[in-house]
Order: structure tokens, then C-alpha cells, then sequence
């Protein structure tokens, strides 16, 4: 519990910090992405404190190169 | 361009040094010595021969588009949408390897030196010291480099000079024993777990002023990184044993145990660990640079240091959801990671070389 009300904080501190002068310039497509990368990767970090178990895409990525690995296997082995 | 700092050849020799030696030094005299026995050091050599044709390929790039970062080449070969989506395949790869370099920090720590503190804290300290770095700029990355450059040879040659005692030779007899099928499989492994991954400093690439130099520091500083790599595996086999070292997760660490000079100079493994975390810390440097200026240019965006602080929390927390635990990350690295790693270091390239002389021809012929 802490752990997410301390992040969360830490995000508002640091937007804090960082949006204003993006505001004064009207740099609004950095201001979208900022806020769209910091949403995803706060969600990700909440989930793992609030340990939810979230699928790997690494498995995804064995999965799709299982067939160049099985041949490997078998040449060079 | 995002980035307005300049370096020159020379220090961009020691990035691709710095580079090759971080986190290699420490995990691939195991994964080598695995599948070769104590053949690894000459595999090791064969690797770093072969890992010259990359450079060469990389060089290429280099040549064909000199002023923009591997991100803009995508775009300009592939056309817009294209090009995106390549530039995402790719900025996902490099996502991954900083996250995948990140953990194996975490790892280290949390079974050899700081056992009982949580893996989450010691990956939030180092990637706030790489956020710092980072945040400052090329320039200052590659100065701080420049600084440590010469702590991490002199730590190294004193690894070196005090194992010297410990050798037995006998240790790398018979040599050539292992038979071709596993040699071709060591030497396709460990070419991408630092070689190939050297694309990546093609993001670097045109920031560096002098060109015609820089093709030569590219191929020199993967010569003498690929020495370093292969003493260090030579030396775990002459003073461990090959099997030994492929029983260990980290043997150039019990290397360092191993030092005994006349029972008073004992036990500086601690020597290892400061090399490896001082290359490291610039690849992770180095990665999380280039993925904050690549997915910049990718979304279009004036500046990319706004980036940084979201993909603090998505490595940080990438590096964690990735692999559920030690066993998972081993397992990707042998079996997988090979594979993928050179579908986007080599196919990517060719591609982009073989495309864009095409139509850089198209473009001559139809001018004249």
C-alpha cells in the first residue's frame, strides 16, 4: 500500500516539475506521450505491488521463434 | 536532431569498448564454457573474427546515411508506416535489453553480495544514477566513460597480474575436443550476446564528428573488447576448470576469489564486481539513451528528455514482469534470445542496406 501511495506521489511530484514548461512552449504532443507512457508504466508498477500476476511477453516471443529454435536443436546438436 | 552534443572518435571507440566488455564479463565465460568445455576461449576468439563482418554492415549504414541515428534510417528506408512499425520492433528489442542488462544487476546483487535486500531496490538505485547520466546528455555519459576508462583497465590488468599464480595448464588440455556441431553453437550463441547487440551504437553513430575515424574506432574497439571477453573466459578455464566455470553462474567472480599472493592479498572479487558495474553502467547508459531518443523520433517529438522518467517506471517495471524468475531468464538466453536477437541485428540491417542502395541508385538514374 504504501509502496503505490509513495510512487504516485513521486509521479505527481515529478509531472510537477516537468509539465509547466512544456505548457509554456505548447509543446502538446510531448505533454500526450509523456502522460501516455506515465499512465502505462504506473499501471505496470501497481499491479506488480499489488502483485497481480501479468503475462510475459517474452513468452509470446519464445512461442513465435519455437519453430527456428527446434530446428537449430536438431541441426547442431 | 534531438541530441546537440558532439563526440569524437576516440571516445566513441570507448563506448563500443565499454559496451562490449559490460555485462558480458561476467555471464558469458558460463554460458560459453556450457556448450564447449574448454574449447571457450577459442570460440571466443572465432567470435570476435566473425563479429567484424557486423561491424562492417553497421559501418555500412553508417556510410549510407552518416547524419542520422538508426531509428531515422528505418523511417527513411521503409517509407512512414513502415518504418514506424520497424522502428518499433526494434526499439522493443532495445527495451528488453535494457530491462533483461537491469536484472541481470539484480540478480547479481541479490545472490552474491547484498543477499538479503529486496531486488527491486538495488534496480531503482542503479537506474536512478543511469537517469541522472542520461537526463544530462551524450556528452556527459560519454565524458563520465572517459573518467573511469582508465579504473577499468587498470582493474582488469590487476585481475589479470594476480591470476597469473593460480594458472594450470592443464586445465585447457585436450584442446579442440568438443567437435564442430557444438563450436558452431557456441559461436552462434555468443555472437549475440555482446556482438551483435553493438547496433545499437548506431544510434550514437551520428553524433560522432569524425566519420572517417569512426569506422576504424568501431572495428578496433570490438577487437580489444572481444580481447578482454576472451582473457577473461581463457583465464576462468586456466584457473578454474571448464567445468567448473559452467557450473557457476558468474565464474569470472570466483575468479577474483581465487587470488592468493603469499596469504596476505586475498580474496578481491570485489576488483570484478566494480568492473562489471562500471561497464554496465554505461551500456544500460547507452540503451536507455538510445530507446529515449528512438521512440522520440518514432512519436515525432521536439525533445526527448521528457521521456525519460515514464520509461524509468516501464524498464524498472519491464524488468521485473519479464521473467518470473532466474530459471525463465536462462532459459530465453540460451534457447531464444540467439534467434531474436539476430533476426533484429542482422536481417534488420541487411535489409536496410540492401534497400537503401537500391534506391539510392534509382534516385542516381533518374537525376542523370
Amino acid at each position: 500500500m504504501w509502496a503505490i501511495i509513495g510512487m504516485l506521489t513521486t509521479g505527481v511530484v515529478i509531472s510537477l516539475f516537468e509539465i509547466p514548461p512544456l505548457v509554456k512552449k505548447r509543446w502538446w504532443r510531448e505533454i500526450i506521450a509523456y502522460f501516455l507512457l506515465l499512465s502505462i508504466g504506473m499501471t505496470f508498477a501497481v499491479l506488480l505491488c499489488l502483485k497481480i500476476n501479468i503475462p510475459t511477453p517474452i513468452n509470446w516471443i519464445e512461442k513465435i521463434y519455437s519453430p527456428v529454435t527446434s530446428f537449430v536443436e536438431r541441426i547442431l546438436s | 536532431m534531438l541530441e546537440k552534443g558532439k563526440i569524437n572518435a576516440t571516445e566513441f571507440q570507448l563506448l563500443v569498448i565499454v559496451f562490449t566488455i559490460g555485462s558480458s564479463v561476467l555471464t558469458s565465460p558460463s554460458q560459453v564454457t556450457k556448450i564447449v568445455k574448454q574449447d571457450a576461449w577459442i570460440t571466443s576468439a572465432l567470435t570476435v573474427l566473425i563479429s567484424l563482418f557486423f561491424i562492417y554492415l553497421y559501418n555500412k549504414i553508417a556510410d549510407l546515411y552518416p547524419s542520422m541515428t538508426f531509428i531515422e534510417c528505418l523511417e527513411k528506408v521503409f517509407g512512414k508506416w513502415l518504418g514506424k512499425i520497424a522502428a518499433l520492433i526494434f526499439l522493443f528489442y532495445l527495451y528488453y535489453l535494457t530491462a533483461g542488462v537491469l536484472r541481470e544487476i539484480g540478480n547479481f546483487f541479490t545472490t552474491q553480495i547484498l543477499v538479503e535486500t529486496p531486488i527491486e531496490i538495488i534496480m531503482i538505485l542503479f537506474l536512478l544514477t543511469v537517469l541522472y547520466g542520461v537526463r544530462l546528455g551524450l556528452e556527459v555519459i560519454v565524458r563520465t566513460a572517459l573518467i573511469f576508462y582508465p579504473w577499468i583497465i587498470f582493474l582488469l590488468l590487476m585481475l589479470f597480474l594476480f591470476l597469473i599464480p593460480e594458472i594450470k595448464l592443464e586445465n585447457v588440455q585436450p584442446i579442440l575436443e568438443a567437435g564442430l556441431k557444438p563450436f558452431m553453437k557456441a559461436t552462434y550463441n555468443n555472437l549475440s550476446i555482446p556482438y551483435n547487440q553493438l547496433i545499437i551504437l548506431l544510434m550514437v553513430a551520428p553524433y560522432v564528428n569524425e566519420k572517417k575515424q569512426m569506422k576504424r574506432a568501431f572495428y578496433k574497439g570490438t577487437l580489444f573488447g572481444g580481447l578482454v571477453i576472451t582473457l577473461i573466459i581463457l583465464f576462468s578455464i586456466l584457473v578454474l576448470g571448464a567445468e567448473n566455470s559452467a557450473r557457476q553462474s558468474y565464474p569470472s567472480f570466483i575468479l577474483g576469489k581465487k587470488i592468493n599472493i603469499g596469504g596476505f592479498l586475498e580474496r578481491i572479487e570485489a576488483i570484478v564486481a566494480i568492473i562489471w558495474i562500471l561497464t554496465v553502467y554505461f551500456k544500460i547508459s547507452i540503451c536507455y539513451y538510445s530507446l529515449s531518443n528512438g521512440l522520440a523520433n518514432v512519436l515525432g517529438l521536439k525533445s526527448h528528455q521528457i521521456l525519460m522518467f515514464p520509461l524509468f517506471l516501464l524498464i524498472i517495471s519491464f524488468s521485473i514482469i519479464a521473467h518470473p524468475d532466474m530459471v525463465h531468464f536462462q532459459h530465453f538466453l540460451a534457447k531464444t534470445w540467439p534467434h531474436y536477437s539476430f533476426t533484429i541485428c542482422l536481417f534488420l540491417p541487411l535489409l536496410v542496406v540492401i534497400i537503401g542502395k537500391l534506391s539510392k541508385k534509382i534516385s542516381a538514374a533518374k537525376s542523370s
